[in-house]
């Protein structure tokens, strides 16, 4: 029976395994380091605005839903007149998005128009501007079930 | 003594890959397998880069999109349509020579470990690191987890003298070298006689210019894509172009008879069916109810311990028990026979199941990629945007998502699952009929058979079930 021996050391003293190693360390580390601070940090300007999400139906199922977004100032009184996107993301990787349509505000009450595609952890993203241009930026974690 | 010519498998000698004009010449081209990994490299520093700076969602970072959309669906298609082309091209081996250079006193892999115990063990731990970390929705642990590639390759090969990173270490190694055993693509010589008289071996020894095998497997012996990374340092180490790639039956390991008698060897393919279930199944509702009843009933509350025991007892316990009381059956029904033994049954029939685990495998990766395959898209264009660049397009277009209509998906992945079931059924109908005649055969093949369709009904009811992408969060 042939038994192989260890092998032995590949000579690198090229040039171009030189580069190999010059390409890997720069391909390795340079992103990492480089990338810190580059990169747009998102920040809510308004964090005394207390924002809550009500869900019907309650709790949320996969299907057309109808989500109310609640903007109170630190006064208890309904923050009108901000222009908000909200966005759903699953937890998992590998799905499109949802976008909800959001209605006029009464008293601080957004309504918005959603659809939850499948079940399962969804990160509910509300962004947006207040009426004095400040950005209001917040997430909500959200476990949708499956149809009955 | 040499490899006998009778005993050693050739595929027929239909495509060579490597004797095709163009691609041929770059395969075997020296920097060739380099210029894939290079390629990878970058995929793999992306990963890095955004996954350590990018947004913390993980649908909206290509550390997570990458990996664990686009990375497990391409690998699954790959092996099943090729071979084991992410080995091929594995960015974690590029320190591998640089490695070599450190190598303390050129030690050898300890001979305990020399088996596949310790793949199957690093599987395990694995996927209960996935699940309990919930690695998928970590861009952040995600790029720790490809750091700790690099680094667990770099060290191992700094250790020792040959690859035991590869072989006998890397779960994502561990995965492929299985699946590639349906690949329809096998290394072999062109003419083993030609083996029989060469004297330097460069295709495991390696040349002045070329490293060999680094899992040290000899071409004219090879008989299994097992452990075959087919990074094709042999075809280009050997100085007589005595090397192939050749097309084969993808059922030939699992319907041969040269499959290695070794427990661990059987329960690692055995086992890895198993979890392509036991990983679809954390993600269907029922994985809730069963940790309530851990709960309630055990009192286990933790859930890294409860998907610990889970995971212990649907990939190894369970499979384990399976494996050996098959093996057990099967063996009463040859009569006890002396001239078999219960190992030799198991390893008859264990790799009968690679391809119902592949049609898993598929189902639920194939599911991934199908659903969610052009995501990538407005992520990399939203990481772009960030840098001031506006290539691929203007605004990140986040509608984008499915890569096939949604209601083909579950047709498609009833169809890989019954593949599968049907492949099994036949490779286990030709290993019993090769052994025994037909009445004897049945009996023999039962235990197994009766195996393979209770796992397929499981597959087929799991698959059938709504699936949650991910259920972590309790309401709020």
């Amino acid at each position: 029976m042939f038994r192989p021996r260890p092998q032995k050391s590949v000579p690198a003293c090229d040039t171009s395994l030189r580069w190999l190693w010059i390409i890997l360390a720069a391909g390795l580390v340079l992103p990492s380091v480089a990338g810190c601070g580059l990169r747009r940090v998102e920040v809510d300007q308004a964090p005394e605005i207390d924002v809550r999400v009500l869900t019907s139906p309650t709790p949320p199922r996969v299907g057309p839903a109808e989500l109310t977004l609640e903007l109170l100032d630190p006064a208890g009184l309904g923050v009108d007149l901000a222009v908000l996107q909200v966005r759903g993301d699953m937890l998992h990787p590998g799905m499109a998005p949802v976008d909800g349509i959001v209605g006029q505000a009464v008293k601080g009450h957004y309504p918005v128009a959603f659809e939850w595609s499948m079940a399962g952890d969804w990160i509910l993203t509300v962004d947006g501007q207040l009426q004095d241009g400040r950005r209001l930026l917040r997430t909500f974690e959200l476990r949708v079930e499956p149809v009955p | 003594m040499g490899p006998s010519r009778a005993a050693v498998y050739r595929p027929q000698p239909r495509l060579d890959l490597l004797r095709t004009p163009v691609l041929g010449r770059l395969l075997k081209w020296r920097w060739g397998r380099l210029v894939f990994q290079l390629l990878l490299l970058a995929v793999a520093a992306l990963v890095l880069y955004d996954g350590f700076t990018g947004p913390e969602l993980a649908p909206a970072n290509s550390a997570t999109v990458l990996v664990w959309i686009h990375y497990r669906g391409l690998v699954i298609l790959g092996l099943l349509l090729v071979g084991n082309l992410f080995c091929s091209a594995c960015p974690f081996t590029l320190p591998r020579t640089l490695a070599r250079r450190f190598s303390l006193a050129g030690r050898r892999w300890p001979r305990r470990l020399r088996n596949k115990w310790v793949s199957l063990a690093g599987l395990l731990v694995f996927f209960w690191i996935y699940e309990s970390l919930d690695l998928w929705a970590s861009p952040w642990l995600t790029a720790w987890l490809v750091l700790a590639y690099f680094g667990g390759s770099f060290l191992l090969e700094a250790l020792f003298a040959e690859s035991p990173f590869c072989k006998y270490v890397c779960p994502l190694g561990a995965f492929n070298f299985v699946q590639s055993t349906m690949s329809p693509l096998q290394i072999t010589a062109r003419s083993p006689a030609l083996c029989l008289d060469c004297q330097g071996k460069e295709c495991v020894r390696g040349s002045a210019r070329v490293p060999g095998c680094g899992t040290e497997l000899y071409v004219p012996m090879i008989q299994s894509n097992m452990d075959c990374t087919l990074c094709l340092d042999c075809a280009r180490a050997c100085p007589y172009d005595n090397v192939a790639l050749q097309l084969r039956s993808p059922l030939y390991e699992a319907t041969s008879t040269r499959w290695p008698v070794r427990w661990d060897l059987s329960m690692l393919v055995f086992a890895l069916t198993f979890m392509a279930l036991t990983n679809a199944f954390g993600m269907v509702p029922p994985v809730y109810a069963v940790q309530a009843w851990m709960a309630g009933a055990l009192g286990v509350t933790g859930p890294a311990l409860q998907l610990l025991l889970i995971q212990g007892t649907l990939t190894l316990v369970l499979p384990g028990v399976l494996l050996w009381g098959a093996a057990w059956v099967s063996h009463r029904a040859a009569g006890g026979s002396s001239v078999t033994t219960r190992q030799a049954m198991a390893a008859r029939y264990a790799p009968t199941f690679i391809p119902l685990g592949l049609g898993f495998w598929i189902a639920h990766y194939g599911f991934h990629l199908a659903i969610g395959g052009l995501t990538i898209l407005p992520v990399l264009q939203a990481l772009l945007q960030d840098h001031g660049l506006a290539l691929l397009g203007g605004r990140p277009t986040w509608g984008m998502g499915a890569l096939l209509p949604a209601e083909v998906i579950f047709p498609l992945q009833v169809m890989a699952v019954m593949l599968g079931f049907c492949a099994a059924l036949y490779s286990q109908a030709r290993q019993a009929l090769r052994h025994a005649p037909p009445r004897l055969a049945l009996r023999q093949l039962l235990p197994w058979a009766l195996v393979a369709f209770l796992l397929t009904l499981a597959a087929l009811q799991l698959f059938n079930l709504p699936m949650e992408m991910r259920g972590t969060f309790r309401a709020t």
